[in-house]
């Protein structure tokens, strides 16, 4: 086998697919050999080395009071100059919250000031603030870069380059952070409420500054809409890149379809806690079925329900088995197999009560339909059947008396 | 797992606050450090002077599309390589990574571990990178400067070479 296919399957071995004995062999070989690499390290550990590490701060400058007086006396100028010269800082950033705190559609074209810094990038997407939804597509060159969803706190994300689908039930999980997985108008958005601004009247606008950390954003505002059509950002005080809004449309509301990831067969799912880690099992145990749960009824198919309390490292779960169908009852933490079900085709079903549910269609032929019930979410997985039987299972979920 | 802008801004962030940098990839380093040095106290030390060389340091660098964890593990590899001149020999402590009920296995461990430190250093970070750290090759590309199929190449040969190592040796099932 040449080499270079057979790298490949090397790397389908590692990730515990089917591969060529050779490449198996060897994954097997490289597992080994980096096992004793495979320890933690302890936090405590962690914070000890750094205390170690660290060099000691420097002790505060004693400023001298003559410098003292005439830095009070400058502040006393400035605070008089603000009371006569009124200026609109905060008029402007609430008019400029306003105009986006309603659904929009949203296209940047986002180019590096200077060449080579990164590749330019097309982001659009929808963000509906009310919600806490927002879906967004960075794409280069016609190429798919990345798709972020974000619900409330939980993000998840799909990476081209490794065609990895990251799902994490707090956006601090990535290394990037929580804004970092932002598109910068919601950046900016989100940091207008921080009353940061600095304010500049332009011809026919404003330009608003923002963050007073090591970047800066640099917006350009429409004088009659309020609406961002430039930002730049700044890094002690040289531009770093230049986003130009193409689009940005107002919606009363998006439907559920403008938020929903594609369907990305192959790709491997991680799923994180708020740290980082991969999430898992910690512990199982059997309970009645509590009260007020989202349910089958008593029986199901024939089948009587067997209820667990599953308890993962970033939360826990019901789980309600009736033979080869799952019901899962969840809040925090979405269960992996619902989470590693994401990546397949979806479809989009109104059940008899007006309950909206998605369908995914996953590699395994397995169907999971996450309903939003009375409050409540759950999902239904199914090891056999079709699409109409985790519908109709759907439509029969009810509340636990 | 990060393009474009995003890189820029955790490289930024985590240039401003090393207490952060420190925090997410000390751990990371630490294991990197073990590996080449057989010696997991010695990892500590060392990983220890990586730090102090980066809080020195990382304030000024440049972005050049790459991540700061690069950085890291470029000085780290560089310390490596003058601790191990310097002692001129190797060091077989495999410390917590022992077995404890399989002599006939931690046998096969050491000459394992051992082949693992002879691989080019090149190797050893792939190797470390994918199968310790658990890390995408999108991700291990980034901290190498190289291209995914480059990684997944040095890979490859990483397991060729050991596998050679262990048959020199007359080792030959590690599953």
């Amino acid at each position: 086998m040449p080499e270079r296919a057979l790298a490949l399957e090397l790397d389908r071995a590692l990730a515990g697919e089917d591969a060529a004995d050779e490449a198996r062999e060897l994954a097997a070989l490289l597992v080994a050999a980096s096992e004793p690499s495979r320890f933690e390290v302890p936090a405590a550990e962690v914070e000890a080395a750094l205390v170690r590490t660290q060099p000691p701060r420097r002790a505060p400058v004693r400023r001298r009071p003559r410098l003292v007086v005439a830095f009070a006396a400058a502040l006393a100028v400035a605070a008089v100059a603000a009371l006569v010269l009124h200026t609109p800082t905060a008029d402007v950033e609430a008019k400029a919250a306003a105009a986006l705190d309603r659904t929009y559609f949203v296209v940047e074209d986002v180019r590096p000031a200077r060449p080579g810094l990164f590749r330019a990038t097309v982001v659009s997407g929808t963000v509906d603030p009310s919600r806490g939804l927002g879906h967004w597509t960075a794409s280069s060159g016609g190429d798919v870069l990345s798709e972020t969803r974000v619900e409330g706190d939980r993000v998840t994300r799909w990476d081209a380059a490794s065609n990895t689908l990251t799902t994490a039930e707090s956006c601090s999980a990535f290394a990037s952070g929580c804004a970092d997985v932002l598109d910068p108008v919601e950046l900016y958005r989100r940091t207008l409420g921080s009353g940061t601004g600095e304010i500049r009247r332009l011809r026919g606008g404003w330009e608003i500054t923002l963050g007073g950390g090591r970047v800066e954003q640099i917006v350009t505002v429409d004088g009659k809409t309020y609406l961002p059509t430039r930002i730049e950002w700044r890094d002690d005080g040289r531009p770093v890149s230049v986003i130009r809004i193409v689009t940005l449309d107002r919606h009363a509301r998006a439907d559920a379809e403008a938020f929903a990831l594609r369907p990305h067969p192959g790709a491997r799912v991680r799923h994180l806690d708020a740290t980082g880690k991969p999430v898992r099992v910690e512990s199982t145990h059997a309970v009645d079925v509590p009260r007020g749960a989202l349910w089958l009824g008593p029986t199901w198919n024939g089948f009587l329900p067997h209820a667990e309390q599953v308890r993962f490292s970033a939360g826990s779960a019901l789980r309600i088995r009736y033979g080869p169908t799952t019901v899962w009852n969840y809040e925090k933490v979405v269960p992996p197999e619902v989470a590693a079900a994401r990546v397949g085709f979806a479809k989009t079903a109104t059940l008899r009560r007006g309950v909206v549910a998605r369908i995914y269609f996953t590699d395994r032929g397995a169907i999971v339909s996450d309903v939003e019930l009375q409050g409540r979410r759950a999902a239904i997985v199914t090891a056999a059947g079709g699409k109409e039987d985790v519908v109709g299972a759907a439509e029969s979920l009810t509340r636990a008396p | 797992m990060e393009e474009g802008l995003d890189a820029y801004r955790t490289f930024r962030r985590e240039q401003g606050d090393f207490e952060a940098l420190f925090r997410a990839h000390y751990a990371e380093i630490v294991r990197y450090l073990a590996a080449r040095l057989g010696s997991r106290d010695d990892a500590s030390d060392l990983a220890s002077e990586v730090f102090a060389e980066a809080w020195r340091r990382v304030p000024g660098l440049q972005w050049r599309g790459r991540p700061v964890r690069a950085w890291l593990y470029r000085v780290a590899a560089n310390m490596a390589a003058d601790e191990l001149r310097r002692r001129g020999r190797e060091s077989y402590d495999l410390g917590e990574a022992e077995a404890p009920d399989a002599t006939e296995r931690v046998a096969d461990r050491v000459v394992l571990a051992r082949a693992l430190r002879e691989l080019p250093p090149e190797y050893q970070l792939v190797v470390h990178l994918r199968l310790v750290e658990g890390q995408p090759f999108a991700d291990v590309a980034r901290v190498m400067g190289k291209s995914v199929g480059a990684c997944q190449m040095l890979l490859l040969r990483a397991g060729k070479l050991l596998r050679e190592s262990l048959e020199r040796e007359g080792v030959r099932e590690h599953a």
